[in-house]
């Protein structure tokens, strides 16, 4: 291992996370100011904290950590904890901002967001192995896998919330939808790898279904903002 | 009298290609094209046992494979010729971008294990 295997190590532990963050900033018709992006990515990796801040209270109180059974590790300790301070930095920074105007916006915030939290933890996880082999192994996986995994809750996440700003009739479901959807999504990924008894395989199952679902629910505003641009041409003549 | 001065502006050329601007077989030949060049010298020059840039320039290859899909897909839209290019140009890079997730899937053993 020389200096140049740590330099492409760095590489596949951050590139990943900014290219999807890229993509779908550059996919945007209406492309968000960069300070907002920026933001919001710092925001993300910023969620860690409060994660960090629960566990050594739990752990101030109790003197020791829980142990959860696979499943509670997966959908409590993992994906409700984790998706529910994404949600925050969207709905208490990201809608409030004035270029937040269309649904797509949602999307947009939402993955990098979810990009932000990504990128920290994947360096955690690189950089806390016990040996180079070992880090390049959990990036190159990780890079494949949970970083796409994170964009793909962030991307549902963030459709809900532009679903439910910018409907005429506002519904609170779709807020709701907006936790819970990512929260299922999230643990079920989880899960698949920390229950022993699951096959390792069924990952790539509840991968498959949020790449369709991703695919469905981003054609489904691309549309509406099609449609929204034709409106716009059409009053200007 | 005086010549235009054309610009090799890389910053427009990426604009215009990721909003199909560009087109088709110029789109597709050209990003192939550098598909190639981008990927050929690792995989001839560099040592098996440098896992760490193998590893590396799968998952850049793979990104860049979603790239040139978009670009591609974006192009043909706006192709006005023969809807069978259009399709075998769509679906080329579909199967480029299956394919290079399947062989990176491969390398890592994340398949079957």
């Amino acid at each position: 291992m020389d200096n140049l295997d740590q330099i492409f190590l760095l590489l596949l532990t951050v590139v990943p996370a900014l290219s999807i963050l890229l993509l779908f900033v550059f996919l945007d018709k209406f492309v968000e100011p960069k300070k907002y992006i920026i933001a919001t990515f710092v925001l993300g990796i910023l969620t860690i904290g409060p994660l960090y801040m629960f566990d050594e209270l739990v752990f101030l109180i109790r003197g020791s950590a829980i142990e959860y059974s696979p499943f509670m590790r997966a959908f409590f300790s993992a994906a409700l904890q984790e998706e529910l301070l994404k949600f925050c930095v969207l709905f208490f920074f990201c809608v409030r901002l004035t270029h937040f105007n269309e649904p797509m916006d949602g999307i947009v915030y939402g993955t990098v967001a979810s990009l932000g939290f990504a990128l920290y933890e994947n360096i955690f996880y690189v950089y806390g192995a016990e040996n180079f082999s070992e880090s390049l192994s959990i990036a190159y996986v990780r890079a494949l896998t949970a970083v796409p995994s994170h964009a793909f809750c962030g991307i549902v996440m963030g459709f809900f919330i532009g679903k439910h700003y910018f409907r005429k009739h506002k519904n609170k479901i779709n807020i709701y939808l907006a936790l819970i959807v990512p929260i299922i999504l999230h643990g079920f990924y989880d899960w698949t790898l920390m229950e022993e008894k699951i096959n390792f395989n069924f990952m790539w199952l509840v991968m498959a279904v949020e790449i369709f679902l991703v695919i469905y629910l981003y054609k489904d505003l691309k549309k509406e903002q099609l449609l929204k641009k034709h409106e716009a041409e059409r009053k200007k003549i | 009298m005086k010549l235009k001065e054309k610009k090799f502006n890389i910053k427009e050329i990426v604009i215009n290609l990721w909003d199909g601007e560009i087109t088709l077989w110029k789109t597709y030949w050209g990003l192939v094209l550098l598909g190639v060049i981008l990927s050929l010298p690792v995989e001839l020059l560099v040592p098996e046992e440098r896992y760490a840039i193998h590893s590396f320039s799968n998952i850049l290859y793979l990104i860049f494979s979603i790239f040139v899909l978009i670009c591609v897909w974006r192009s043909a839209n706006k192709y006005q010729g023969k809807k069978i290019w259009r399709l075998l140009a769509k679906f080329s890079c579909t199967f480029e971008v299956v394919f290079s997730f399947y062989y990176a899937l491969v390398y890592g053993n994340l398949i079957g294990s």
